[in-house]
């Protein structure tokens, strides 16, 4: 028989999601291939990245960089957030980038307002096309762009992740384990304001033992495992997310950019949660942790796999004792 | 109660055994006792259900509130130590006051709000309680998490990330233009161009560290200087820019060094504008605008539930209290009840007991006085019955026993008279022997204490040994010095060496055969050590065992003969003192001659280097000599002495790195200087010189290294110390010098302080050291001591007087330089007996430019002063012929002239000037022999006191018109 409490609680939770699922699921912001105006944003951007791509290229070749090849991280996903997502991140890395070459920053673009449609993706694509532009002309490098060819139907968001990680190659300071650390923690805050819902729930569980020895792919697995445990969460509220299979993945050749990619993948669906849930307090801004090694990342992670289940408990109604739910993979079962 | 029935009754009582009674009696009582227990158990049960609901209920919520506050309050406290002090214990403490307080006590609070006490619980406070928290320990976990890393100081992030890899590219461009430069060829304007890229080089690494600067927490203090240094780097970076000297490569660097500069200086700009932002340390802000006033809301929230559950316990406690004063109220009526039903009971119980025991009673005291002469009726069958009938068996038979004792007894006393008069008899005689026995030993005890007495008084040893050398009696003995145990019966050899045993015993048949009396001295082994005795040994006319014996006295005289040496060593000082301090006199007359012609010689000898040579060596002969001079006099305690009220331990620590460096490294310098030392009257100098003088010897000691001590103390003589010295009792400032060196022997010691006496070898030391330090002692009041052993080390003790007068430092007159020393026409009267001598002055003073005066006596003196106009200054020998000497001289003039200035010379200063051996206040002395030099520096400074006195209003100390 179920406790008075917990029925309660549970008919709160329902509702509260339910809420934000209909919402969602009445604006899910899928590839809108139906309509012209969306199929003109997708060529549209796919243009703009077709474009980014020759310039990269060829800013590549001036540099004297190796050609990066591709690699299949186990990500598939069109949705238009999880591409905004990656857009924001090759927005970040041109932009330092730049700074590499001209010792300038430049203000971030404006974050969209509402939820994130294809749209918003192409002013994010452009700005970084401009920085790109900037660093070359810096370089004094001829603008040789063609014009714009037929548009492209590829995969966005595979497009996008393959000019990051040729991007990050380009770098002086590429993308560390410092940086993943920094959205880890994000994840975090992110977390924590969900879990703030459940009375009873530990917001931020207690930090898993540091384990040395740790590389990228060990971090990828745990970062894999919460974006897993979110898709489970977003299947039990019944909206749209991205997909996984990392059955053809080469874990050998991950770095830590493209850990980084899966890390701010998580951030994207958490930010969107917080939006639908309507929660007015945002997570802390995470800051610059110094020098960081995959292991304490992947110790960091470990908390957010903590939030993660107990998030997942309260979405699928089939908490036993929530604190007991409170605990990453490391204390269930043996390190890998 | 009807009286038929109640007697009835009491029969009927009578007759159950006494043992039931009793029972019956008990158990009547223990009945209404239980039931008295029973209402009181019944009353205490609802103040049980009282206090049980306060205990299990009230209580716990009240802890758990507290609690909470409590934990609350700890992780405050434990976060700020953490974010403050970056020390691993306080992040423990945090999480601990969560784990351990804060969580547990809300886990109870929820325990008892929601199964316990749910209606009386606030459950939607309780829950805001939950919220509060959670919101609080969410922030405090992300300032702990941000507290030291770089990124809380954004400031800093963006100096890390933008401005050290834009401060590198700015240096290696730098160096680049530097080296361009460096090959270049050129000239002068090459070179100028060379220093301003170094100043450049200079004002931009100088700006780099300004900007570090700027990071810390007052860094903002920097921000004028860092914008003063950026203008000067971009104003020489803009003048290199448009020098015509650049080569190509260097003018491509420059351009780039001045687009990486603005790109410096915009990040420098935002490295400042974060930096002066209220907010620029995150953690902190975050506590104090988030975490501070959600731990606020905690505090109060539980502080209003901690009161809610503590006015909840009041309550239960009043009513718990009411519930318990009724139930005393109760139980003590119910006592008072039992009391009176319990009393009334073992009264009738008692009467009817103790009744019959009074008649039994009342029957005992007649039959102790012999009144009871029949049976007492026996009234009931129980054991009160059984008793009366022994009592009346025990009677008959008591009666007839008391027949028989009264005939028996009659008997007895007349057996007893007859003894009595029989024993009386005996006592008188008896009597009368012990009083004779008495009166006999008193007389003989009388007689031991006197003899006792007698030999007590006595000092000596006193002893009869007969003429076989065996101790026949020993009628007083010192065990201090023969601790030997009983002599008597043994034998001298048995006792003593052989050869004092035969030096005894020849003594004793001396004076058996010539029966006079025997007188020797002799020194004997003892237990204190060697000591010397005087013995008499007399014949007697008794005879022990049938053999001849002698009485022996023999007296303790090492004190005497202790005396006796340091009398003999004394004299030996003085006389060799007096013997020293004679020829350093005449010797100091002879060198001030010999000094005094040299000197002229010297001078007049300038233009013959060879000469002059010769002159100079022999002045420094003569020098030596002077000094010799000066020590002998030292030791004969005719030095003069500047004395003054001096403190040891300034001057031993104002010596300390002096010694250690005359020491060397192998040499430990260790103080133990008493703290509230007295001062003590002595020339200073002439103490450091002597202190000098014991820490070289120490040295010379300790050739292996070792260890230095020096003490000082306040310490007292006693006279019986001063008797074995030769030294007043009384209170003295004690100086020890102690080393761990080779030690003397006793021999050496001995002759320690005769002048010329040295261990070392010829040439190696003067022999004057110790006898210069024996001389400053004794001149000075005081008393030197050396304990040595060898192999162990040695000890020397300064003793000096003490002085109440306080240590000031001594004025040092200025001083007055070679060349200076020449007179302005003054006058000086010289008064010399010795005309060489006088020669030498009157021709040095002339030499300085001085009109001179000469007299070889006081009384020519006297005239001279009559006569002459103006004499400036007097300078004379203390020793003069006649009745007048230099120092009455000088005080004859003074009374006539006040303020004439006096400068006294002498061979040495055994005169009434000195008194003690101590410069008087005022007088000026120059010892002979002196230089020409030395003779015009007293003089300029005699003089030239003299002229600045001159200032005052009163006469002209000097003017004898």
């Amino acid at each position: 028989m179920i406790p008075w409490r917990t029925y309660l609680k549970r008919t709160l939770l329902i509702t509260a999601l339910s809420v934000g699922a209909t919402y969602a699921a009445t604006d899910a912001p899928a590839i809108p291939s139906s309509t012209e105006s969306s199929q003109e944003t997708v060529a549209a951007i796919s243009r703009q990245m077709e474009v980014f791509g020759r310039d990269l290229e060829q800013l590549r070749l001036f540099m004297g960089v190796a050609k990066v090849s591709d690699l299949d991280i186990g990500i598939r996903s069109a949705i238009p957030r999880d591409v905004y997502f990656q857009a924001l991140t090759l927005w970040q890395k041109t932009d330092r980038l730049k700074f590499e070459i001209m010792r300038a920053h430049t203000p971030p673009p404006p974050a969209p307002v509402g939820d994130i449609a294809m749209q918003d993706l192409l002013p994010t694509l452009q700005q970084a096309h401009r920085l790109l532009r900037q660093a070359m002309d810096e370089l004094r490098m001829a603008d040789e762009t063609e014009a714009a060819p037929t548009p492209l139907a590829t995969d966005l968001f595979t497009a996008i992740l393959n000019l990051n990680r040729q991007l990050d190659s380009m770098l002086e300071r590429h993308f560390a384990p410092s940086d993943v650390y920094i959205e880890v923690t994000l994840a975090i805050g992110y977390a924590a304001r969900l879990l703030a819902r459940y009375p009873d729930t530990i917001r931020i569980p207690a930090e898993p033992a540091f384990e040395p020895n740790k590389q990228p792919s060990d971090v990828y697995r745990r970062l894999i495992a919460c974006l897993q445990s979110i898709t489970r969460i977003f299947q039990a509220l019944e909206l749209p997310v991205l997909t996984i299979d990392t059955s053809r993945t080469d874990m050998a050749h991950l770095t830590p950019n493209d850990v980084f990619v899966v890390a701010s993948l998580i951030v994207s669906q958490l930010d969107f949660l917080h939006k639908r849930l309507d929660i007015a307090k945002p997570p802390p801004q995470s800051a610059y942790p110094g020098l960081k090694f995959p292991a304490h990342t992947y110790q960091r992670a470990g908390i957010l796999q903590a939030q993660l289940e107990q998030l997942e408990c309260h979405a699928a109604f089939h908490c036993p004792t929530t604190p007991e739910r409170a605990r990453h993979e490391s204390a269930a079962a043996p390190t890998r | 109660m009807n009286p038929l029935l109640r007697r009835r009754a009491e029969r009927k009582l009578q007759q159950r055994p006494l043992g039931r009674q009793l029972l019956l009696s008990h158990l009547s009582v223990a009945a209404v006792g239980l039931g008295i227990l029973c209402i009181a158990l019944i009353s205490t049960f609802e103040l049980r259900a009282r206090v049980h609901l306060l205990a299990n209920e009230g209580v716990p919520l009240m802890q758990a509130s507290s609690q909470v506050l409590a934990g609350v309050q700890h992780s405050l406290s434990s976060l700020r130590g953490w974010v403050s002090l970056n020390d691993q214990k306080f992040l423990n403490d945090w999480q601990a006051a969560w784990r351990e307080d804060i969580q547990p006590a809300l886990a109870l609070l929820n325990q008892e709000c929601r199964q316990v006490l749910e209606q009386a619980c606030d459950l939607q406070r309780l829950h805001h309680l939950e919220t509060l928290l959670a919101d609080l320990q969410e922030s405090q976990w992300w300032v702990q998490d941000i507290a030291h890393t770089p990124g809380n100081d954004p400031a800093r992030v963006v100096y890390l990330l933008d401005v050290e890899p834009s401060a590198d590219k700015l240096n290696s461009v730098i160096a680049a233009l530097l080296q361009e430069e460096t090959g270049q060829d050129g000239g002068s304007e090459r070179k100028i161009l060379l220093a301003r890229l170094a100043e450049l080089q200079n004002a931009f690494a100088t700006m780099r560290l300004l900007l570090r600067e700027i990071l810390g927490n007052n860094g903002l203090n920097y921000e004028d200087q860092f914008h003063q240094c950026l203008e000067q780097t971009a104003a020489i970076a803009a003048q290199l820019a448009v020098s015509p000297l650049l080569t190509t490569e260097q003018a491509r660097l420059l351009n780039l060094l001045r687009v990486e500069l603005r790109a410096f200086a915009q990040f420098a700009q935002e490295v400042i504008r974060i930096r002066r932002s209220p907010n620029w340390n995150i953690a902190m802000r975050t506590l104090a605008q988030e975490t501070d006033p959600l731990a606020n809301q905690v505090i109060a929230l539980a502080s209003a539930l901690a009161t809610d559950s503590r006015i909840r316990l009041e309550r239960e406690a009043e009513a718990a209290s009411a519930a318990s004063s009724m139930t005393v109220g109760n139980l003590m009526v119910l006592i008072f009840t039992m009391l009176a039903v319990a009393y009334i009971l073992s009264k009738q119980r008692a009467e009817s007991l103790a009744r019959p025991l009074t008649v039994l009673s009342k029957a005992t005291r007649r039959l102790t006085d012999g009144r009871l002469h029949e049976d007492i009726p026996v009234e009931s069958s129980d054991e009160i019955g059984e008793l009366t009938r022994s009592f009346n068996t025990m009677r008959a038979s008591m009666q007839q026993a008391h027949a028989e004792l009264r005939e028996a007894n009659i008997l007895l006393e007349q057996r007893v008279g007859e003894r009595t008069a029989q024993l009386a008899t005996t006592n008188d005689s008896l009597t009368l022997e012990i009083a004779e026995h008495q009166q006999t030993e008193k007389a003989l005890r009388d007689s031991e204490a006197r003899l006792l007495a007698m030999t007590k008084a006595i000092p000596d040893l006193v002893f009869v040994v007969d003429e076989d050398g065996r101790y026949c009696e020993i009628l007083a003995a010192r065990r201090d010095q023969i601790a030997i145990g009983p002599l008597r019966g043994k034998f001298l050899n048995q006792v003593h060496p052989p050869e004092m045993a035969e030096f005894f015993l020849d003594i004793i048949r001396r004076a058996l055969a010539t029966q006079r009396i025997q007188i020797a001295e002799y020194e004997l082994a003892t237990p204190s050590g060697l000591r010397w005795f005087e013995s008499r040994t007399a014949p007697l006319e008794v005879q022990f065992d049938a053999k001849s014996a002698a009485i022996v006295v023999a007296r303790d005289i090492t004190q005497r003969k202790q005396s006796e040496a340091q009398l003999r060593q004394a004299q030996k000082m003085q006389a060799i003192g007096q013997l020293t301090g004679g020829i350093a006199h005449d010797f100091n007359n002879l060198l001030a001659i010999i000094m005094g012609n040299l000197e002229l010689l010297h001078e007049q000898l300038t233009a013959q280097p060879r000469l002059h040579q010769l002159t100079q060596q022999a002045l420094k002969a003569v020098d030596r000599g002077a000094n010799l001079s000066r020590r002998l006099l030292a030791f004969a305690r005719r030095q003069p002495l500047l004395a003054q009220p001096t403190d040891l331990n300034q001057r031993v620590l104002g010596m300390l790195d002096l010694l250690r460096r005359t020491l060397g490294a192998t040499i430990q310098i260790d103080t133990i200087l008493a703290a509230d030392l007295e001062q003590t009257l002595i020339d200073p100098d002439q103490f450091e010189n002597a202190l000098l003088n014991l820490v070289i010897n120490a040295r010379n000691a300790m050739p292996q290294g070792g260890r230095l001590t020096l003490e000082t103390a306040n310490v007292r003589l006693d006279a019986g110390y001063a008797a074995h010295e030769e030294v007043q009792p009384g209170s003295y400032v004690m100086l020890a010098v102690s080393d761990t060196g080779t030690g003397m022997t006793p021999e050496v010691l001995e002759r320690v302080f005769e002048p010329f006496f040295t261990t070392k070898e010829t040439g190696k030391g003067s022999g004057l050291g110790l006898s210069m330090v024996y001389g400053l002692v004794k001149q000075s009041g005081g008393h030197i001591t050396i304990y040595s052993e060898p192999g162990q080390g040695t000890t020397v003790r300064l003793y000096l007087p003490p002085t109440s007068s306080a240590a000031t430092p001594a004025a040092e007159p200025p001083p007055v330089a070679d060349s200076a020393i020449q007179g302005q026409g003054e006058t000086i009267l010289v008064v010399e007996d010795d005309a060489d001598v006088r020669l030498f002055a009157v021709n040095a003073l002339h030499g300085m430019g001085y009109e001179v005066q000469q007299a070889g006596d006081a009384e020519t003196a006297i005239r001279l002063l009559e006569t002459m106009p103006r004499i400036d200054l007097l300078f004379t020998d203390i020793v003069l012929p006649g009745e007048m000497d230099g120092v009455r001289l000088a005080a004859e003039a003074q009374r006539r002239y006040p303020g004439l200035r006096v400068l006294f010379t002498s061979g040495y200063t055994e005169h009434a000037l000195i008194g003690s051996g101590q410069i008087a206040e005022g007088v000026d002395v120059l010892a002979k022999p002196y230089r020409k030099v030395e003779l015009g520096k007293k003089l300029r400074m005699l003089l030239g006191g003299a002229k600045s006195g001159m200032d005052d209003p009163g006469p002209p100390p000097s003017s004898l018109i």
